[in-house]
C-alpha cells in the first residue's frame, strides 16, 4: 500500500538507502581479501609442486615430472589473473558515500521532476510514475519505476528495480513486453546500464530514475523484444490479415509467419509449415515440407522419405511389372516352345 | 576551482574536477560531452536546472544525464 514519504518516514528511507550504498562500499574489501587468498593459494600450490617435482628427479619418475610440469605451467597461467583481480579491485572507482542529507536532497530531486515520489513499505520500495509513453505512434501508457531499496546493488539480482506499466498495451504477440525494451517488468537498459548501476550504488536514486526515464522514452528498433511494427500483430505472409501472438505461426522453411489458414502441419515431421511450402508426395499424396521430401536416387522424382524408406517410388514398382512382363513372355516362350513341340509331335503323328 | 561533475552518459561517474574560473554550463557541457547537444540532455547544478550561461562556482553539483538512451534486448 502507497504510504506518504514525508517527515520521520522519509528520513528513514533515505537512512536506509545510505546504508545501503555503505554495505557495498565495505563490500568491495571483502572482495579485495578474497582475491589476495586465492594469490596466497596458488603460490602455496607452487611450493607443493616444486617437492612434487624434486622428488621426481630424485627417484628418475620422468613421466609423473612431465604431469607436475603441467602443473606448474597451469599454476603460472593462475597467479597473473588473480593479481589482475587484486589490481582491479584495489584501482576501481569508489563510490562516493552521500550524507543522509545529500540522500534526502535525491529523494526530494525526484518528487519535484516526477511531480510525485511514492513509497510502499510492505517492501520497502520507492516508485516514480512516467508520463504516459508513445513510441512511434505506438501507445504505450504510463510506467511505474520501482525500486527495492534491499536489492540495491546486489550483482546477480537484476530486479532492484522494476518497470510496471500502469495501463497495460503489451505487444499482440507477447502480453509480458509491455515496451520494447521491457519484458516480464524487467528493463534491458542497454547503452544505460553502466550509468544505472553506478547511479544505484552510488545513491543517486534521481539520476537512476531519470536514466531508466531515458530508456523508456528512446525506441532502438535493432533491439527491442517485438518491434514496433509489428506491436499490434504481425500481418499473415500469405493474405495478409493481422495476426496476435497465439495465432502467429512460423514457417521455419521459408522463416515467415502465416495465420492458421496459411499454415498446416508437415505429415512426417509435424512441423507447421506454411501452404506455399508444403509438397504433396507423388505416392502417398500426403503433404511433407521440404526438409521431408528427398529425391529419389534411381528416377530423381521428388517423394517423403518414408516412401523412400519403403521403396515406394513408382520407379520401383515398374520393375516387378517388367519382370512379371518378362517372367509372361517367358511363360508364353515356353507355351509357345510346347506349343511348337506338341506340333510337331502332332505334326510328327500326322507325319507318322 | 573544483566541482562534483556527474556524468550519467556512458559509465556514469561522479567525480571532482578542475575548471578554469568563469566557465559557463554550456562550455563545460560541450568540453565534458563531444559532439552533444545541450537539448538532449538533463542538465542541473545544484539540483536545479539554470540557464546556458550560468557560470559555474567553486563546488558546484553538476548532473548531466541524456534524455535518448537506446534500450536492448540484453544488457
Amino acid at each position: 500500500m502507497e504510504t506518504p514519504l514525508t517527515g520521520r518516514r522519509l528520513w528513514q528511507v533515505a537512512s536506509a538507502i545510505r546504508q545501503r550504498v555503505l554495505v557495498l562500499r565495505n563490500r568491495r574489501y571483502v572482495d579485495l581479501q578474497c582475491e589476495m587468498q586465492n594469490v596466497i593459494s596458488d603460490l602455496q600450490d607452487f611450493g607443493r609442486v616444486q617437492r612434487n617435482l624434486e622428488l621426481c628427479l630424485n627417484h628418475g619418475w620422468w613421466a609423473a615430472a612431465n604431469s607436475v610440469a603441467d602443473q606448474a605451467a597451469r599454476l603460472t597461467r593462475a597467479v597473473p589473473f588473480s593479481c589482475q583481480q587484486i589490481e582491479r579491485a584495489v584501482n576501481a572507482r569508489i563510490p562516493l558515500i552521500p550524507s543522509i542529507r545529500e540522500v534526502l536532497a535525491e529523494l526530494q530531486e525526484t518528487e519535484e521532476e516526477f511531480s510525485e515520489l511514492r513509497y510502499y513499505p510492505e517492501n520497502n520500495c520507492l516508485a516514480v510514475v512516467t508520463e504516459a509513453i508513445e513510441l512511434e505512434n505506438v501507445y504505450l501508457g504510463e510506467f511505474e519505476v520501482q525500486l527495492h531499496i534491499d536489492r540495491i546493488g546486489i550483482p546477480q539480482d537484476r530486479a532492484a528495480y522494476r518497470v510496471v506499466a500502469l495501463d497495460a498495451h503489451p505487444a499482440a504477440r507477447n502480453d509480458q513486453v509491455t515496451h520494447p525494451h521491457v519484458s516480464e517488468e524487467r528493463l534491458c537498459a542497454g547503452d544505460a546500464g553502466a550509468a544505472i548501476e553506478s547511479a544505484m550504488v552510488s545513491g543517486r536514486i534521481g539520476d537512476l530514475f531519470v536514466l531508466v526515464r531515458s530508456v523508456l522514452t528512446t525506441y532502438n528498433a535493432q533491439s527491442a523484444y517485438v518491434p514496433l511494427g509489428d506491436w499490434q500483430g504481425s500481418a499473415c505472409h500469405d493474405c495478409g490479415s493481422t495476426i496476435g501472438g497465439d495465432e502467429t505461426y512460423y514457417c521455419s522453411s521459408c522463416d515467415e509467419d502465416y495465420c492458421s489458414d496459411c499454415t498446416s502441419c508437415c505429415t512426417l515431421c509435424e512441423e507447421s509449415t506454411c501452404l506455399g511450402c508444403l509438397s504433396t508426395c507423388p505416392v502417398c499424396e500426403d503433404r511433407f515440407c521440404p526438409s521431408c521430401m528427398v529425391k529419389c536416387p534411381d528416377c530423381g522424382q521428388r517423394i517423403c522419405r518414408t516412401c523412400l524408406t519403403e521403396s515406394k517410388c513408382s520407379c520401383h514398382e515398374e520393375e516387378p511389372a517388367k519382370e512379371e512382363e518378362d517372367h509372361d513372355d517367358d511363360a508364353s516362350s515356353a507355351r509357345g516352345a510346347a506349343e511348337v513341340a506338341g506340333a510337331g509331335h502332332i505334326g510328327a503323328g500326322e507325319a507318322t | 576551482m573544483r566541482i562534483l561533475f556527474i556524468n550519467n552518459d556512458g559509465a556514469g561517474f561522479a567525480d571532482y574536477v578542475e575548471v578554469a574560473p568563469n566557465t559557463t554550463v554550456e562550455k563545460f557541457f560541450s568540453q565534458q560531452i563531444e559532439g552533444g547537444k545541450t537539448a538532449d540532455y538533463l542538465i542541473r547544478v545544484n539540483r536545479q536546472p539554470v540557464p546556458r550561461d550560468y557560470v559555474l562556482q567553486e563546488g558546484d553539483r553538476v548532473t548531466m544525464t541524456p534524455t535518448k538512451i537506446e534500450g536492448a534486448v540484453t544488457a
